[in-house]
């Protein structure tokens, strides 16, 4: 349990389904459990086992009748279906409001009731996390009464834990085997801790290393692994000896590279494009250790060159993009007047603003790590004249919103 | 005729070409266990998605899949799916739906018919995009993706990622199904087309596969339009050009040409007669500038385009020509530079009437007579000897700037820079290198003593004279090699300064006294051309003397002045020429040609670039040039028996193989590991 992020079981303490479907001894009739937007992994068996529950206390399962409503249409009445007198013996309601579209009023009447032990009948309430009737008070009181099970974030302390769990119940069939692989592991921490995510996200991600990077059981040593990180190794050392030596060979060797991810690897320009600004982010961060001089202000510049040509590389032709973008930053490194005017900087204000964006592509993502280590670089900068452009990038938010999507409840926090 | 689309359907993942990471999953899916998943194949049209998906049905129904995740293709239901049975496998085409409900109607059918023991069914939505048409749609399909029946899979296929749910993409595996790359795309095409008994140039064939996409549907439509008017000849560029309507180079060819004469009327006439909607037509022009800029001024081989790459190397120098015959000795490098920079970068965004305005700017540029004044911002684009591959980091730097950059050398508008000796040095060594004859003549022409007394106008002039000047030594020589520096001076005005080898003094002497002798300034007729001749001296002494004289306009500010030990008569003031080309050459001794002669893999030595002060004028350069013969005979030979043993079958593992042997066999004949009978400083690798 300490695991999962719980100190202890009880009525007025959520249980993760986990926990639920594991191992919990159940006394309680009646169930509310939420579920992740977008996982709902495990909501099918916590369907089997409120199920198998009901049938070993004698339970019937009954559907919720539906009424006349103001317009005649049929519309289906929870409250009623609560309430009603049960005919022979104990009879359980299971509903998901993912499914049923159920009036807000009567889902409060049926929660409010169900807090007071109102009726003859049991429910098994399904909500998805972000339902309105979260935010109400009748579910506050009926989770008080009833107690919850959760869907759990997976996060840096509970991610073994759940992992093991779906290891044994994988759509790859049992991956139990996979527990005791700290290679593999390390794997999903490094997942887990990019972001928090979701038990669905994970258990895709366990499938994905399986089926990609896996052979029998064990990780693949194959030469396309090779060559790939090699490329990949390829781009930033070729863009980092342009940016530093500015000549003729190491130009020429970048637009050799540009015009064969283009020419002969057949790459989409917004594919080239996220890589040059993976491996100009890259250099901006100095995360290559070879290079033992700091980063050039001037590489500033390139950033912002790239950031401020995106379009041409989309909609024109990639190379002739990129000889001209080169050709730009040739002349500001070599005249850095411009960093003295004040409309530079104020154009490279609105080109580092943290724009949202919904589902992010890759080359989104790129282009916002981009925008954050160019904003790292110019507070490093430690300029007194810079003063008032700091002021104004630093009014915009330095996390994007777009990885922020959902928030842990409370009660995960602390427990963290 | 069966279409050679379906007749080469891949039948197994084996047969389908690249495409890599997508087969080890679905192949993964099959191995261990035939797993049914529920995937989101994306793509463009003809890259192979569908065929992607039937394998993957077809091996999950699979009675005995092999270890490796192939369907067997001999068990009945392979046998059964590959007749067309859709008991196991329903392809849904997205488009085809009239409602929603027809959508829910057709799965919700399908979800409930029995599947066979020990059997999956595959559901598969092509153009699943087509379904953001029905409100809900993805909705509905999220529940049936989010907890499908046991046995079932959910494959969807889409050229357009973007129109898919969030929320439905979430669920799925993603595979990118990409387009060939350019290398596999030409032996996949050039395979099925011997295979079929068509033969093709091999442009003809980039061509072909430029017009496919890269995509091995499209490729095989296009083969299938060929084998309609196949008559068994040679299919050659300029016909799949023609059968296609794409015969776009010609009509480039003659545009630039037309601007190489400076003919307006011409250059609007064959504009405006080139049947293409503007925008084409603007961006193939531009690629054409840089891919020429690229190919033929700076020895760098890129394709940039298809139809650019497609182009001989016979057509460009019909370009090239026809701008040579009307500048003479301008710098065409630096003239294509302001034709490069008269351009924005051609995007779909911009108006005709934009297009339009710059294709006239462009003209203008063009139908000057010298290149702009050049900048002192302009990075030098030629490619000199790349760096090894693992070399990085600040080692290389250190190297590099030692070697050619200006970076910490003076820059004055006064005088010659580090980067116009190292031109001259260069040139000047390899002429001998090369076997060509050493310099002995310095010839001045005081451009102000012909009546030019602005930096414009004497530029024309000597342009003017090196043309004339070209003829003659060529009708002289046979060849032309010289090199030229403009000066200007306070006194004398502007002038030029060119060496040359001239095999007759008198003859030459006669000559330059004619030449525009009427234009000259009475009374000094005399002053106005001069030409000194040297006499040959030990080993290449007037050779070097010729070059030193040259460079007497050199920044003695530069650290390296003192090591070239110019005599002192010759140092001098070279003169603010207000941006104008500073030096040149002919083109035998251009960087491209330097470029070329180091092609076969015998690499030129340079005493200047690696700082041998001490041996620039000892005249190493004729025992080079005899030993660069006699191993360019044995490598031609050696090359040539590589060449046979693996001849090109269209394989890429020969093509690997031959070009790792060449590779190997050229680096054994590079400048450092060749054997020299003399003694020769450590050669840098």
């Amino acid at each position: 349990v300490a695991d999962l992020g719980f100190a202890a079981v009880n009525a007025t303490c959520p249980v993760s389904d986990i926990e639920f479907l594991e191992n919990m001894e159940v006394q309680s009739k009646d169930f509310l459990y939420v579920y992740r937007t977008g996982s709902a992994l495990l909501r099918r068996d916590v369907r089997t086992k409120v199920e198998g529950l009901a049938k070993a206390h004698g339970q019937m399962l009954i559907g919720i009748p539906t009424i006349p409503g103001p317009k005649g249409k049929l519309v289906p009445k929870l409250y009623e279906a609560l309430t009603a007198a049960s005919v022979f013996d104990e009879e359980l309601i299971i509903c998901d409001l993912d499914m049923e579209k159920l009036g807000s009023e009567d889902l409060k009447q049926a929660l409010l009731g169900l807090a007071n032990r109102e009726y003859g009948r049991h429910l098994c309430l399904f909500v998805p996390e972000n339902h309105a009737v979260r935010k109400t008070a009748a579910w506050q009181a009926a989770v008080q009464q009833v107690g919850l099970i959760e869907e759990l974030l997976v996060t840096i302390t509970n991610y073994r834990a759940i992992a093991r769990y779906y290891f044994e119940r994988s759509r790859l069939g049992n991956l139990g085997y996979l527990s005791k692989n700290e290679r593999f592991l390390e794997k999903l921490k490094k997942f887990v801790r990019e972001k928090s995510r979701t038990p669905f996200e994970l258990s895709m991600q366990i499938d994905l290393i399986v089926l990609s990077d896996m052979e029998r059981g064990k990780f693949r040593k194959t030469d396309e692994t090779i060559t790939t990180s090699k490329e990949r190794w390829v781009l930033p050392e070729r863009l980092r000896r342009f940016l530093d030596y500015r000549d003729a060979a190491s130009f020429s060797e970048l637009m050799v590279m540009i015009d064969w991810q283009r020419q002969g690897a057949m790459l989409e320009p917004a594919e080239i494009v996220t890589r040059i600004y993976r491996a100009t982010t890259e250099t901006l961060e100095g995360r290559d250790k070879r290079y033992r001089r700091p980063e050039e202000v001037v590489h500033l510049v390139w950033g912002v060159l790239l950031l401020a040509n995106e379009q041409t590389f989309l909609n024109g032709n990639v190379f002739v993009a990129m000889e001209q973008v080169c050709q730009e930053y040739f002349r500001v490194a070599k005249d850095p007047k411009c960093f003295a005017m004040m409309d530079q900087w104020q154009s490279l204000a609105c080109l580092l603003e943290f724009k949202e964006v919904e589902d992010p592509s890759r080359l989104d993502s790129a282009r916002l790590k981009l925008r954050r280590a160019l904003r790292k670089r110019i507070d490093a900068l430690n300029e007194p004249g810079l003063a008032w452009f700091q002021a104004s990038v630093s009014r915009i938010e330095s996390e994007s919103p777009a990885e922020v999507k959902v928030a842990p409840p409370a009660y995960l926090v602390e427990a963290e | 005729v069966e279409r050679l689309a379906l007749k080469y359907r891949p039948k197994s993942f084996d047969e389908v070409i690249e495409q890599e990471h997508s087969k080890r999953i679905l192949q993964q899916l099959i191995a261990t266990g035939q797993n049914c998943a529920n995937l989101l194949l994306y793509g463009s049209i003809g890259s192979g998605k569908t065929s992607l998906v039937r394998i993957y049905a077809k091996a999950l129904s699979c009675a005995s899949p092999t270890t490796q995740g192939e369907p067997c293709l001999k068990c009945d239901p392979c046998k059964e799916m590959e007749k067309g049975d859709v008991s196991n496998y329903a392809e849904l085409d997205a488009p085809g739906f009239q409602k929603l409900s027809d959508v829910k109607n057709r799965i919700g059918s399908l979800l409930s018919s029995e599947v066979k023991q020990g059997q999956r069914r595959v559901i598969f939505v092509d153009e699943a995009h087509s379904l953001a048409n029905f409100r809900d749609s993805y909705e509905f399909l999220l529940k049936k993706v989010e907890e499908p029946p046991p046995g079932v899979s959910f494959c969807f296929a889409t050229t357009a990622i973007e129109r898919i749910a969030p929320a439905l993409r979430s669920r799925l595996i993603q595979l990118e199904v990409r387009p060939l790359s350019h290398d596999r795309s030409i032996s996949f095409l050039g395979d099925i087309a011997s295979k079929e008994g068509l033969t093709f140039e091999p442009e003809a064939l980039s061509l072909l596969v430029g017009l496919g996409e890269h995509q091995p549907r499209n490729m095989l439509q296009a083969l299938d339009q060929m084998r309609i008017v196949d008559l068994g000849n040679v299919f050659t560029r300029d016909r799949v050009a023609k059968i296609f309507s794409v015969d776009h180079v010609e009509n480039l060819v003659v545009y630039f040409e037309a601007l190489g004469s400076a003919d307006f009327k011409l250059q609007t006439e064959s504009f405006f007669g080139w049947r293409e909607p503007v925008r084409t037509k603007i961006r193939l022009i531009q690629q054409f500038l840089v891919g020429v800029y690229y190919r033929d001024f700076c020895g760098v081989n890129v394709s940039v385009d298809p139809v650019i790459a497609s182009i001989r190397p016979k057509e460009r120098d019909r370009v090239l020509e026809a701008f040579r015959r009307r500048l003479g000795d301008v710098d065409l490098k630096a003239f294509w530079e302001d034709m490069l920079s008269a351009w924005p970068v051609i995007t779909n965004d911009l108006s005709d009437e934009a297009l339009l305005t710059h294709v006239i700017r462009l003209q203008n540029v063009a139908n000057r007579s010298d290149c702009s004044p050049r900048s002192e911002t302009y990075v030098d684009r030629v490619a000199v000897e790349a760096l090894p591959e693992g070399e990085s980091g600040d080692s290389a730097k250190k190297s590099r700037i030692a070697k050619n950059s200006d970076d910490l050398t003076p820059t004055d508008p006064k005088y010659l820079t580090r980067s116009h000796v190292a031109k001259i040095f260069a040139s000047s060594s390899f002429l001998i290198q090369e076997g060509y004859k050493a310099f002995n003549a310095q010839i001045t022409i005081r451009h102000s003593l012909f009546g030019a007394q602005q930096q414009p106008e004497a530029s024309e002039h000597f342009a003017e004279f090196s043309k004339a000047l070209k003829s003659r030594l060529e009708h002289w020589n046979g060849s032309a090699p010289r090199l030229f520096v403009q000066e200007k001076s306070e006194t004398d005005g502007s002038c030029s300064r060119v060496v040359a080898f001239i095999p007759n003094a008198a003859d030459a002497a006669r000559w330059l006294n004619k030449w525009q002798r009427s234009e000259r300034i009475s009374g000094c007729e005399e002053d106005a051309l001069r030409l000194e001749m040297l006499p040959a001296g030990p080993r290449l002494e007037a050779h070097w003397r010729c070059v030193r004289w040259l460079c007497g306009g050199f920044n003695p500010q530069d650290p390296i002045f003192g090591k070239l030990n110019i005599e002192p008569e010759y140092q001098r003031v070279a003169g603010d020429i207000e941006g104008r080309t500073r030096v040149g050459c002919s083109d035998l001794l251009a960087p491209l040609a330097i470029a070329k002669a180091q092609e076969i893999g015998l690499q030129l030595v340079s005493a200047f670039d690696d700082q041998q002060w001490d041996r620039l004028y000892d005249g190493w350069e004729i025992e080079e040039c005899a030993s660069r013969l006699e191993h360019k005979l044995i490598l031609e030979e050696a090359i040539a028996r590589v060449e046979a043993l693996y001849p090109l079958d269209g394989s890429p593992q020969t093509k690997e193989i031959r070009e790792s042997e060449l590779a190997e066999l050229r680096a054994r004949f590079g400048a450092r590991a060749r054997r020299r009978s003399w003694p020769i400083w450590d050669l840098p690798q």
